[in-house]
């Protein structure tokens, strides 16, 4: 063989051996994706969702500050920022005119994990209505969703919430 | 040409350390805080073991109270119901040898303050300071103050009884303790006798070290 033909022959065999590690791979990664416990989180996409605002307060101006917005969930510790997903927060008026709050979190970790919750209701004017809730503590199994609730005391003078979240201790 | 290079160095220098504290001006203090005795009653204190400390005092009683402010029998009528809440029916048979009125105390005035006229608490704790008012302003002893005198004291609609409870178990080779605690509340119609209101704070916790609780 000649320098050039034995070059060539090396070149397809490197070219070979590339392509069964990149379909390899792709199998693999394939089958982790598949027999991963779910829920499965892409932390990526999550973090990409958190949106800071800045709330006016109640004397209308803009602070300087950046929060997340009203009628949401805030996450206060950062040890379980990359280790739960809020799902959602709802609210709705209870029977007696209270207001009603709940939220789902799930455990994206393979361990179990212990959240505490509490919630700060608002009035029109973005002013606490009343004093902020009790940590209330939720226990999350591994890769588990777990819910939280909250009543106001107020009732018509509610008008939002947020939700704060820190790691249980 | 050193010289120039020397002042440009300088130079440079001094304008990074004044960005420098023009940044550290402008930034977060991210330190800790004075170190304190004070701590928050609502967090766990620097002393846990397995028994109900204060942070699960404030959190059962705030759960309870915002759970019965939206039961619409109990804060939902258009006539307020008296309501008694207090240490005589609230039994514990638990481990946890500390004192219960605590627990009914921190409920009954944080319900009275939240509740702002949608119930009416009546203090039968201290039912003979009111007779004994009661009786020397008929008996002349005393003028009638500034209230109207009315023919009784207000009776009852709803009286709280409840329950603390628990569950120990203990590995004696490791130390190790595990206890359950639970505490059921229950809002009983004093004419009926029906449970108009239920709930159940319960918490597990296991730990090492014995606490001493008083």
């Amino acid at each position: 063989m000649t320098f050039f033909e034995t070059r060539g022959a090396a070149t397809r065999r490197q070219g070979a051996a590339i392509a069964c590690v990149v379909v390899v791979a792709g199998f693999v990664s394939g089958c982790a994706r598949t027999n991963e416990q779910a829920p499965w989180c892409n932390m990526s996409a999550i973090n990409d969702q958190r949106n800071l605002v800045a709330v006016p307060g109640p004397d209308g101006r803009e602070p300087p500050v950046v929060e997340v917005p009203l009628n949401s969930v805030s996450m206060l510790d950062a040890t379980i920022t990359s280790k739960v997903y809020v799902r959602d927060a709802t609210a709705k008026r209870t029977p007696a005119g209270t207001v009603e709050v709940r939220s789902q979190i799930a455990n994206c970790t393979d361990f179990p994990l212990q959240v505490e919750l509490r919630t700060q209701f608002m009035d029109a004017e973005n002013a606490p209505s009343e004093a902020v809730s009790a940590w209330r503590r939720v226990y999350l199994t591994p890769r588990s969703n777990g819910s939280y609730h909250e009543s106001s005391i107020g009732t018509t003078a509610v008008k939002s919430y947020i939700i704060e979240v820190r790691e249980g201790r | 040409m050193g010289q120039k290079s020397g002042r440009s160095w300088r130079n440079g220098l001094v304008l990074a350390a004044v960005g420098g504290m023009l940044a550290g001006c402008a930034g977060v203090d991210n330190s800790r805080g004075t170190p304190t005795v004070y701590s928050d009653p609502g967090s766990p204190g620097p002393v846990q073991g397995v028994g109900i400390e204060s942070q699960d005092i404030v959190s059962m009683t705030d759960q309870m109270m915002r759970d019965m402010l939206s039961e619409p029998r109990l804060a939902g009528r258009k006539t307020p119901p008296n309501v008694i809440i207090d240490d005589e029916y609230f039994s514990n048979d638990s481990t946890w040898r500390a004192d219960k009125k605590v627990i009914t105390e921190r409920l009954r005035v944080n319900l009275n303050r939240a509740a702002k006229g949608r119930m009416v608490f009546i203090a039968r704790h201290v039912a003979a300071m009111v007779e004994n008012e009661r009786a020397l302003k008929r008996e002349g002893r005393v003028d009638k103050g500034t209230l109207s005198m009315t023919a009784a004291s207000k009776g009852g609609d709803y009286r709280m009884d409840g329950h603390i409870g628990s569950v120990d178990t203990l590995n004696p080779r490791t130390g190790m303790k595990s206890r359950y605690s639970q505490i059921s509340f229950e809002m009983v119609d004093l004419e009926t006798g029906e449970i108009v209101w239920s709930n159940i704070y319960e918490m597990q916790k296991s730990g090492q070290d014995d606490i001493i609780y008083r």
